[in-house]
Order: C-alpha cells, then sequence, then structure tokens
C-alpha cells in the first residue's frame, strides 16, 4: 500500500521537528500506545494496545530514523509484530518546509502487511490507516498547541492536553486553518510517524473482527 | 416428513428396477431437518480438548526463535507443540509417487521446523479446554522470523536469479513431462491457419462450506485411534494415520459421517489435521480442530494456476491438423501428499485437444514450486484448463477459416465410429457419442434462434455471445491412477450385503456419501439386484470399522466401481438365497425369483415364501433345514476395474451470455449440457451433479480467484473478498443426455461428478469472446472479471489489484 | 470472564443460561442447547449457513451475540421441523423430493430464508425466489434446484391453503 499526503501544522518548523522526536509527545498521540521508547539517536520501540469490542491486542516493534537532515527530513523506518494477527512494515520519507501558514510536512509511504491482516484486511487497509492516521495527526496539533489559547468559542470544551483521542477533534485545529471549509484539513492524510504503528493498529482493529 | 410412497416395482424391467428412476436420496430427509452430523455436530467424547495452530504470516521465512513458555502456563491449556516435538509423534512426509517419472517434492513436516514455506503453514500447535483459550494461548507465543524473498509468480519460478524454494532440490521444477504424438511442427508448416493464445487460469479455492474438521481420540489403554474426519476417503486416512504415527492399521478407525462439501479438497493430507491426531496421541484424550474460514483460505489445497501458451493448426476446411501446447503449473510449496501435485498439470496437457481427430500433437508440462498454499486435485482435475485452452483455439480457429463455430466442432469431433480409439496423448476411449451429444444440444438451444437474437440485440447495442465447449472427462479410475506409483489408494471397492433378520438388506459398502447420493444409488442397485423394495436397504458407508475397506468417492468413480461391486454383491446374495429358498421349497432354485421382497415362482409370478419368513427360518429355525444345509445370508465382492486403465465421457456444453461493454459485468442468460456418463442410475442425482459442476466451473469463468501480494501475502482469505456464485447471478441450466453404457462393467455407469465441472468455465469464457469479437476485443484469463473485461476492451489502463501473477 | 444470565425462548421453551457477552447466538444455539443444524460456515454474515429465525424474521447467529437474543423468540430448523411448521414442512418435502440440496450444509438456513420468503410471498417468481436466497452461499446444487423446489413447495401451499379472503 502506498500512502502520500501533505499537512500544514501551525507551528514554526524547529518545534515541530523537536515534537516528532519527542517520545512523550508521541506517545500520547499516537492512538492505543502504551511504550513508545527511544533507544538511540535514531531509534525507538513501541508497544500499541488496542482493544476493540471484547479483544485486547498488543503489537511490539522497533522504529529507526535514516537520512537524517536535521530540522529538515528524514526516512523512518518501523516493523512491528502482531502476533497470531500478523506483522507490519512501513518506510516513509518526510520532509518539513515553511509555509505561510506554518510548517508544511510532506511525505511518501509505504505500507505492508502480512499474515491473518493481510488475509482478511487487505480491503480495509487504505481506509484505516487513514483514518488512524487522522486520530494522530489531530492528536499531535492538540499537543504541539493546545485547544484553550485558540480556539475562540468558549462553547467548545476544550481537549484534554495529551488525551490520546480528543473527543471532538474538528474543534482544535480549525482555530488554526482559515481554509473555509474542514476544521481538519480534508487531505490529511496518514504521518508516516505513525505508518509503522499504524499497521500496528490495523492489526489491533481487525484482530477485534477476526476473533471471537 | 411423510412416509414416501416407493416407485412401484415393475417386473418387465426387472432386475434393474430401480437402476435409471429418479429415487430420492433416503438420507436427505435428515439434512432437511437439521440432523446431520458432520464433524462438529458429533457430540464431543468426554474430556475432549480442543486445538488451535498459529500459522506463518510469512510466505517465506527461516524461524530463529520460538519462545511457548507463556503459551503453555496458560489457563486452560494442556499441550503446545512446536514442529519439531510433534515430528518426534508423527513422521514427516514427501509428496511424489514413482509413476510421475522425475517427481520430486521436499520432506514436508505437520508443523514447520525451521523454515515456513507459505504463508498460513502450521507452526505450533496448542490445545486447550475449549477454542477460545487454546487461541488465548496462540497470542502469547513469540516467534522470530527472518523473512526470506517469496517466489509466487509460476514463470518466475524457473529464472535463473529466482530464489530456490527447497535448496535440496536444486531448482523449483516439481514435475517435468513433455509429450509429442503425430509431427505437429509439420502440420503447423502447411497449415492454412494458425491461432494463439496466451491463457492463464486463476488459482481458486474449494470453499466446501463446511471447512476441514477432525475429531480424534487415541485411547491409550488400548493404543487405539478413533478419528472421526470429514474426509472423502477414511480408507486412505486410516492407513496414513497408522503409518505417520506409527499404529497398527488395524487399531485405527476412520468415521466420516455427514461430509459438508468435498470436492476433491478433502482428499489431500493436511498438517493441522496430522498434528491433531497426533496432540491426541500425545495426550491420550480426544482432541477436535475445526479449521475457521481464513484457515480454510490459507491452507485448503486449492485448484489450477495455470499459465498456457498454446497453438493450433487449421487446414483451410476447418480440419484442425496439430496444436502445440505449454502448460506451466504452480503448485504451492510442496506436492501434495498422498496424491501429489503433479496430476492436474498430467491431465491438463494430456486432455488437450481430446474430443477431436487431432492427430499431431507437442505438450509441455512444467509443475513449479511457490510459496504459497498447496495446489491440487479439485473438481475435474486438469479438465477445465484443456477444455479452456482447446476450445478457445477452435474458436479463433472457426474465425481464422470462417466457419461457424458449431460447425467447425462438428467437422472435428471424433465420429462415432472410430471406436475403441487411442488419443495422440495415449487415452484409449471405448465408445464416445460426441456427435450425437452436439445435434441434441442444437436442438436443445435453439442455435439458430439465438444467433438470430444475437443479431437483433447488437442492433440494439446489446452484446451477446455464444460460446461452446465439447468435452471429455476421466472417470472410473482404476490403479493406474496411484496404485502403480507406491500409493496406499486403493481403486477396488468392497461391499458386503446381508440379508438381516427382519427380511431386510443391510449393504455395507466402501464408496462414501459427500452429498453426490451414493447411498441412495447403492441402494437402488443393491434393491434391483436381489429384488427387494428400496425401503429394505440400509446402507452403510463412511466407517473404517463397518464397511469393507476401499477406494471411496473421487474421480466420478462412486457409481461406476462402487455400483458395479454393490451390483456384483447384489446377485451373488440373491443366488445365495434362492438357493436357501430352493431348498425350503423343495423347489429347483432356477424355477424360484425374487420379486419386490418375495420369493415367487419363477414362472407364475405366484408368492411361495417372504423374504422376512425366509430370514425368521434361516436364522431361528435352521434346525428345520435338511442336515448339512448352511444358510448363506451375506454375500461379498470386491471389484476394480480392469478392461481399461479408466474410463471416459464426454459431451458438450454451452453458454449465452451478456455482456455489459460499459461496466464490464457479464450476465448469464442460459446454459445447456449434453453429456453421456453411461447407464444413468439416478437421473435426478445425475442432473443435479451436472449443475452443481457447471456453477463451479462459473465461479472459475467469472468471480473466484486466490489473489496474493508479491510478497505471497493472501489478499482475500475471507468469504467478503473472495466471491463465489451466489443464486441470482446464476442461469437455469439445462441438462440433458446421451447414454451409452461402458461395456466393461455390467452396470454400464461411467461416472457424472465432474463433468459439469469440465466445460462450463470453457463455455463462458468463449461466450464472453464471441460477445465482444464486433469490439475487437478478447479475454484469454479466468476470472473475467469486470476490470479484465474492460481492460480487454481498451477501457480500463491503470493496473488494479495484485493477482497472482502480472497483470 | 463476566458472564450474563440470559434467557431466551428457543423453539417454544424458555431457556436461561449464564453466557459470556462474546459469545454469538450460534455457538449458543450449537454448543450450549445442541442444537447443530444451525451450522457456521463463514462466520462473518455472508454464507447465510447458520440463518435462524428471530421473531420471525431471519438473522445471522453468527452476527448476533446471545445476549442480544435475551427476551426474544428463535426457531431454530429443530424446532420448525417438531412444530411440523406447515410452510417448512413443505419446503422440506420439496428439498427432498427436487434434490435440491447435497452435502445439506446450506439447508437449514435457506429452509429459514424460504420460510421467510413464502411467508411473505407465497407466490414468487423464480427471480425473486434467486434474489431472497442470495445471502445463501451453496457450493453444490447451482442453485436451480433449489429454486424449482421453493417454486414447488409453493405451488403445493397454494393448492392446500384455505382460502382466507
Amino acid at each position: 500500500m502506498e500512502l502520500q499526503g501533505q499537512h500544514v501544522i501551525p507551528l514554526p518548523r524547529p518545534q515541530v521537528w523537536a515534537a516528532l522526536n519527542d517520545a512523550d509527545v508521541l506517545r500520547a498521540c499516537i492512538p492505543g500506545c502504551q511504550a513508545l521508547t527511544k533507544t538511540a539517536e535514531d531509534r525507538f520501540t513501541a508497544t500499541v494496545a488496542s482493544k476493540i469490542g471484547p479483544v485486547s491486542a498488543v503489537f511490539t516493534g522497533e522504529v529507526q530514523l535514516l537520512d537524517i537532515v536535521p530540522g529538515l527530513s528524514y526516512t523512518i523506518s518501523g516493523s512491528g509484530k502482531g502476533g497470531v494477527a500478523g506483522f507490519a512494515k512501513g518506510r516513509s520519507q518526510v520532509v518539513l518546509a515553511d509555509g505561510p501558514e506554518g510548517t508544511v510536512l510532506s511525505y511518501t509511504a509505504t505500507a505492508e502487511i502480512g499474515g491473518k491482516l493481510a488475509s482478511v484486511g487487505s480491503r480495509l487497509l487504505q481506509g484505516v490507516a487513514r483514518r488512524t492516521a487522522d486520530d494522530f495527526f489531530t492528536a499531535l496539533v492538540n499537543q504541539l498547541a493546545p485547544a484553550p489559547q485558540a480556539v475562540p468559542s468558549a462553547a467548545q470544551p476544550a481537549p484534554e492536553p495529551g488525551a490520546s483521542r480528543p473527543a471532538e477533534p474538528a474543534a482544535a485545529p480549525a482555530a488554526y486553518h482559515p481554509a473555509p471549509s474542514a476544521p481538519a484539513p480534508a487531505r490529511s492524510s496518514a504521518l508516516p510517524w505513525i505508518l509503522a504503528a499504524a499497521g500496528w493498529l490495523i492489526a489491533a482493529f481487525l484482530a477485534g473482527h477476526l476473533t471471537r | 416428513m411423510n412416509d414416501r410412497t416407493s416407485p412401484a416395482l415393475s417386473a418387465v424391467d426387472r432386475p434393474n428396477s430401480y437402476i435409471g428412476r429418479s429415487v430420492p436420496r433416503p438420507n436427505a430427509r435428515r439434512l432437511v431437518q437439521g440432523r446431520g452430523q458432520y464433524t462438529d455436530d458429533i457430540a464431543a467424547p468426554a474430556r475432549t480438548l480442543y486445538a488451535a495452530f498459529l500459522r506463518s504470516p510469512y510466505a517465506h521465512a527461516q524461524i530463529t526463535r520460538i519462545d511457548v513458555a507463556a503459551a503453555k502456563s496458560a489457563a486452560g491449556v494442556a499441550l503446545v507443540v512446536t514442529g519439531a516435538e510433534l515430528a518426534t509423534v508423527c513422521e514427516p512426509w514427501v509428496g511424489v509417487l514413482t509413476h510421475f517419472k522425475g517427481l520430486r517434492s521436499a520432506t514436508q513436516y505437520a508443523l514447520a521446523v525451521d523454515r515456513v514455506v507459505w504463508q498460513g503453514e502450521p507452526i505450533v500447535g496448542v490445545v486447550a479446554e475449549s477454542r477460545a483459550l487454546a487461541e488465548d494461548a496462540l497470542a502469547l507465543i513469540e516467534i522470530d522470523y527472518a523473512e526470506l524473498p517469496a517466489v509466487t509468480d509460476p514463470d518466475a519460478a524457473l529464472l535463473p536469479d529466482t530464489p530456490v524454494i527447497h535448496a535440496e532440490l536444486g531448482s523449483n521444477l516439481a514435475f517435468a513431462l513433455n509429450l509429442e504424438s503425430g509431427d505437429a511442427e509439420a502440420a503447423f508448416r502447411d497449415a492454412h491457419a494458425v491461432v494463439s493464445g496466451d491463457f492463464r487460469f486463476g488459482r481458486h479455492a474449494p470453499v466446501t462450506l463446511e471447512s476441514r474438521s477432525i475429531l480424534a481420540d487415541f485411547d491409550p489403554s488400548t493404543r487405539r485411534l478413533t478419528v472421526h474426519q470429514s474426509t472423502q476417503t477414511p480408507y486412505q486416512m486410516q492407513d496414513i494415520f497408522a503409518r505417520h504415527l506409527r499404529l497398527p492399521q488395524a487399531d485405527v478407525r476412520v468415521v466420516a459421517q455427514d461430509v459438508g462439501g468435498s470436492f476433491g479438497m478433502k482428499l489431500h493430507v493436511y498438517g493441522d489435521e496430522m498434528a491433531t491426531a497426533a496432540m491426541s496421541v500425545m495426550l491420550g484424550r480426544p482432541v477436535k480442530f475445526v479449521a475457521d474460514r481464513l484457515e480454510a483460505f490459507q491452507s485448503d489445497i486449492h485448484a489450477r494456476d495455470h499459465r498456457v501458451r498454446a497453438r493450433m493448426a487449421v487446414a483451410a476446411d476447418g480440419e484442425i491438423t496439430g496444436m502445440i501446447v505449454d502448460d506451466i503449473t504452480g503448485v504451492g510449496a510442496f506436492s501434495a501428499y498422498p496424491r501429489t501435485s503433479a496430476v492436474e498439470g498430467n491431465q491438463a496437457i494430456r486432455l488437450m485437444g481430446g474430443p477431436y481427430k487431432l492427430r499431431n500433437y507437442q505438450g509441455r508440462l512444467r509443475v513449479v514450486f511457490q510459496n504459497k498454499g498447496l495446489m491440487s486435485q479439485y473438481r475435474a482435475v486438469g479438465h477445465p484448463i484443456a477444455c479452456g485452452v482447446t476450445e478457445a483455439l477452435v474458436d479463433q480457429a472457426a474465425a481464422a477459416v470462417g466457419l461457424d463455430p458449431l460447425e467447425i466442432r462438428r467437422r472435428n469431433l471424433l465420429t462415432d465410429d472410430v471406436y475403441p480409439y487411442t488419443s495422440p496423448t495415449g487415452y484409449i476411449f471405448e465408445r464416445l457419442s460426441h456427435h450425437q451429444c452436439l445435434e441434441k444440444l442444437e436442438r436443445l438451444m435453439d442455435y439458430a434462434g439465438l444467433r438470430a437474437n444475437q443479431a437483433e440485440a447488437r442492433q440494439r447495442g446489446v452484446m451477446r455471445g455464444i460460446g461452446f465447449a465439447a468435452f471429455i472427462e476421466i472417470t472410473n479410475p482404476g490403479p493406474a491412477f496411484y496404485g502403480v506409483g507406491g500409493a496406499h489408494i486403493t481403486a477396488q471397492d468392497g461391499c458386503v450385503l446381508t440379508l438381516e433378520p427382519s427380511g431386510n438388506l443391510r449393504c455395507a459398502v466402501s464408496v462414501t456419501e459427500q452429498g453426490q447420493g451414493t447411498e441412495a444409488i447403492m441402494a437402488q442397485i443393491a434393491a434391483s439386484a436381489v429384488g427387494v423394495p428400496i425401503e429394505h436397504v440400509r446402507v452403510i458407508t463412511g466407517d473404517t470399522e463397518a464397511t469393507p475397506y476401499g477406494g471411496a468417492t473421487w474421480a466420478s468413480r462412486g457409481a461406476g466401481i462402487g455400483g458395479e461391486t454393490v451390483l456384483i454383491t447384489g446377485k451373488a446374495l440373491r443366488a445365495n438365497l434362492l438357493r436357501l429358498a430352493g431348498v425350503m421349497l423343495q423347489a429347483p432354485a432356477e424355477a424360484l425369483d425374487i420379486k419386490d421382497g418375495l420369493i415367487v415362482d419363477a414362472a407364475t409370478g405366484q408368492e411361495r415364501l417372504s423374504l422376512p419368513e425366509l430370514a425368521r427360518i434361516a436364522y431361528y429355525r435352521p434346525d428345520t433345514l435338511p442336515q448339512g444345509v448352511q444358510a448363506e445370508l451375506s454375500a461379498a465382492h470386491n471389484h476394480v476395474p480392469r478392461g481399461q486403465p479408466f474410463a471416459f465421457t464426454n459431451g458438450i456444453q454451452a453458454s449465452h451470455v451478456e455482456v455489459d461493454v460499459e461496466t464490464g459485468f457479464v450476465r448469464l442468460l442460459n446454459h445447456w449440457v449434453v453429456e453421456d456418463c453411461g447407464r444413468i442410475i439416478n437421473p435426478l442425482l445425475v442432473d443435479e451433479q451436472v449443475r452443481g459442476g457447471v456453477v463451479q466451473g462459473i465461479g472459475a469463468a467469472l468471480f473466484e480467484e486466490c489473489l496474493y501480494s508479491e510478497q505471497g501475502q493472501l489478499l482475500n482469505g475471507t468469504l467478503a473478498d473472495y466471491l463465489v456464485p451466489m443464486a441470482g447471478d446464476m442461469p437455469d441450466i439445462h441438462v440433458e443426455h446421451v447414454s451409452t453404457p461402458t461395456l466393461h462393467s455390467e452396470l454400464g455407469a461411467k461416472g457424472a461428478g465432474e463433468a459439469g465441472a469440465a466445460g462450463a468455465a470453457a463455455a463462458v469464457l468463449n461466450a464472453i469472446n464471441d460477445a465482444l469479437q464486433p469490439l475487437g476485443a478478447r479475454l484469454l484469463q479466468i476470472p473475467a472479471t469486470p476490470e479484465r473485461i474492460l481492460r480487454a476492451l481498451g477501457k480500463l489502463d491503470a493496473p488494479g489489484r495484485p493477482t497472482s501473477g502480472e497483470e | 470472564m463476566r458472564t450474563i444470565s440470559t434467557t431466551i425462548l428457543v423453539n417454544g421453551t424458555s431457556v436461561t443460561r449464564q453466557v459470556e457477552p462474546r459469545t454469538h447466538l450460534a455457538d449458543f444455539l450449537r454448543g450450549e442447547l445442541g442444537l447443530t443444524g444451525t451450522h457456521v460456515g463463514c462466520e462473518h454474515g455472508v454464507c447465510g449457513a447458520c440463518t435462524v429465525l428471530m421473531d420471525g424474521a431471519t438473522v445471522r447467529a453468527c452476527l448476533v451475540l446471545a445476549v442480544q437474543a435475551s427476551g426474544r423468540e428463535v426457531q431454530t430448523i429443530e424446532g420448525l421441523s417438531a412444530a411440523k411448521h406447515k410452510i417448512t414442512q413443505a419446503l422440506q418435502e420439496a428439498f427432498c423430493a427436487r434434490n435440491a440440496l447435497q452435502c445439506g450444509f446450506c439447508t437449514p438456513g435457506l429452509l429459514a430464508t424460504a420460510t421467510e420468503l413464502l411467508t411473505q410471498d407465497p407466490t414468487p417468481s423464480r427471480e425473486a425466489i434467486r434474489e431472497a436466497i442470495s445471502g445463501h452461499y451453496c457450493r453444490c446444487t447451482g442453485y436451480h434446484a433449489i429454486v424449482d423446489a421453493v417454486q414447488q413447495a409453493a405451488a403445493v401451499l397454494a393448492t392446500t391453503e384455505e382460502p382466507t379472503r
């Protein structure tokens, strides 16, 4: 599966770069992330749990950063094992650039899933990866720029900082995007960071449908 | 259900009184009331445990570490077994037979040892108090893999830089065969026209609605193993369990009660089932395993997966003068055990051109390994490939010389005066009826009317097509099929027929029932042979303890071989009973007859003695018989075909379709079959065998394909993703017969299980191409999905979803 | 695992069991009650083999949790047979006479749907029958005989039906 996308983060580039290298921020933003540990300057280990319906599944894996140009770009490569559910592998190139409304993050990514995941989930992969990525992205924006300072309307309760999944994703990003239509960017797609993790999440999602 | 009234027994058509009649199946009444006993329905013995398997997520990988410690201590777990541990209890196997000269395969373990070679290969078995607990424990097993490159495309499998799956074999070639007859090169040199095609036949899955199921119960006190299994062939499996688990054959009992579909898939040895039996031996407790739908897709044998380059030479008058065929077929990671995966390809290249007078033929077959699940015998083994290639080329040849598709077939089909006939590939045809079938079909379908309809529809921009497929079908296999190659697969069947004290007959026979109506047919034959009402016959099948050892039901052998066995046994019992009645009635046996369950005077038909009365005297008052008389109340017989290596049936099918050239969707308007299976024992059952086979062929033609990624990942392992024919998609199917009984048996039945599947896909693809012909489009790949049809029409450029080969 | 007390009227008899929330109705019927005429073919609602009647309407027993059936009436093939349900019985007769089943694995589910069909439409066309049973996979028959049998049952019911209007 191949994904590509672009997203505007209404913050300066160095701040975005730092966040994308901050295990704490990532742990808070990856839906279902139980552990994310930086094991070296360019390596993380991750454990992502998901509970869907009556089933829990845990996915573990390693993420490595390659071709790092600090503050500008890197390639991320990760793989995760989902036990009986199978495995997920992902690789993505990420580039940050300055734009009029903040930092423009562009990525291209490939992801591969295997085992039970592939056999029952290939049809669903694209959609699930996209949705999972949207959740991550929304959470990341909330992490970096907490909503209260930006939400003009007092009617919307601010999301909890650090919440892995904001109750109402539409509220927070709206303030940062002058675009008239969508509160969340319409083309906001998967963030490469989580492509590897997305695989594990997909695995968890599917496991919920598979096991009884 | 109400009592059924039996068709009246007529003295005129005895001894064949029930033969040729549409007698309903007695066991259907159980099934419609939900009283079937499929393997998972059988009440589990006390202390039954449930197995689940961890399967490889990779198509090809080295196993670098297995940690089962956590699984072993999980709740409810009785046993966790890796491949190496299991191999100490269960001998591995190699799927080769000596009569396929040069066929090679690697040692296959029930559970993978050190290396996995297809996605879904079982690696670790867990046995627990419930399937759910076993699955919970699977989640605790840790395995590290070093992924290896996967071989998926059959063409690529033999390229020099492709990795070799089994290093000890040196290449990915399992089997190769070259056939040559006549002078094909000369035929092509002299041809008026040459037509050709690069054909692809997708890999498809059996999708029996009842998945593979087994309940194995090893009693350590007697060291006897009882296995309830959803299998076509309990006798083969009895031998397999005995040899591979190192038990005396006499101490293994295999029972196949109701079987929810098989189609050839339930003939093969599967690692998870062997492991289940082995784990029962290890634990000394009953262990059950039922494959879930995903496991079925990943581990049942698949069918087809051929790529065929073929050419046909034709003379100006439409005579087909030569054919050259190159078939490469991918069989997955191993040749299947014990029947091997060479049979499909072997039959495909030997059946090419089979219905026609063709004398100059060259066939080349290469069977290759891939990192996919195994491909092996499935309904109409090899036939749809031969038929698909031949019939598509015949249509092209007709177009090349300006003949009507039916006319070119009329000119080339073997005529009725050539038999016995030996085909260029060595097949012997006893007596076929191609021309009678063709003529009957032409009338049945109103061919002229359909062509007029087609022309009229085209005026309206509606593209309809008519496709034909003449076919031959291999049936009634003798020992030449497997026995000569060293397989413990018998070609004979056995029957024990007994007059019970009630006066009823008990017929224990080795052919098995998977819904074909085996039991009904055997009852018809036994009742006819002895001379009793069919309600007085009880047929027992599917239990090695209760029936004679035999070949069971596969390769359309049930009626032909099993039926003949019962017929001969019935005649023997009849002779016994008449002899006994003669003693009782003080009359010569020749002066007596058995009709409708009564001993009658042969000349007058007057009743002399009822069978219940004869049985009463024989069982309870033998003291009233003269000294020295022993009542022989049973007869037993074993029968194997000796006249020819196997039989052939023939027939022709036609399909009428409408193709929506905007969407690529195909609508099936009608389908016709005229076939000749020799003596028809039960028309009701034969017609439904044909219809069921046709729809399986239509599935292959339009819908069914196992899709794989380049990494060997099966991408459509659910019934939501893998399409099978549904009622709304299917046409009515019109079936007619020509009957040319085989003279190699008294019964004359040739077998009918696979005729429908042999030719249906070819007829549908030809019909599609006939519809597309005015648009200059042609498709030589099945399934003919909307996407492929649109691509053939040049209306689609972008690649679609990945398939087993490149598009 | 947590269990929930669940009461279901199954084939006319009220049954109460402690069931795990994850237990689906098909497993409940088969495992708890031994009603093995309900077959499980795909476990995700596609093949139709597990179809039963719940409050008179067809449901896929693999997609309904046992706890969801609490307080409902469920009829399986065993119950329809024992109750001599007029439509089901006519269908069973016709299926046997027409040989509209081979392995029989899909048959109980098909009979539930065909019973529902003939309840709602006593004289369905062949197309309507094909449409109604398209949620049932049958790998043996090719469907033609099933369509015949449903038509035949409808015809028999029409001749035995007392005029209601």
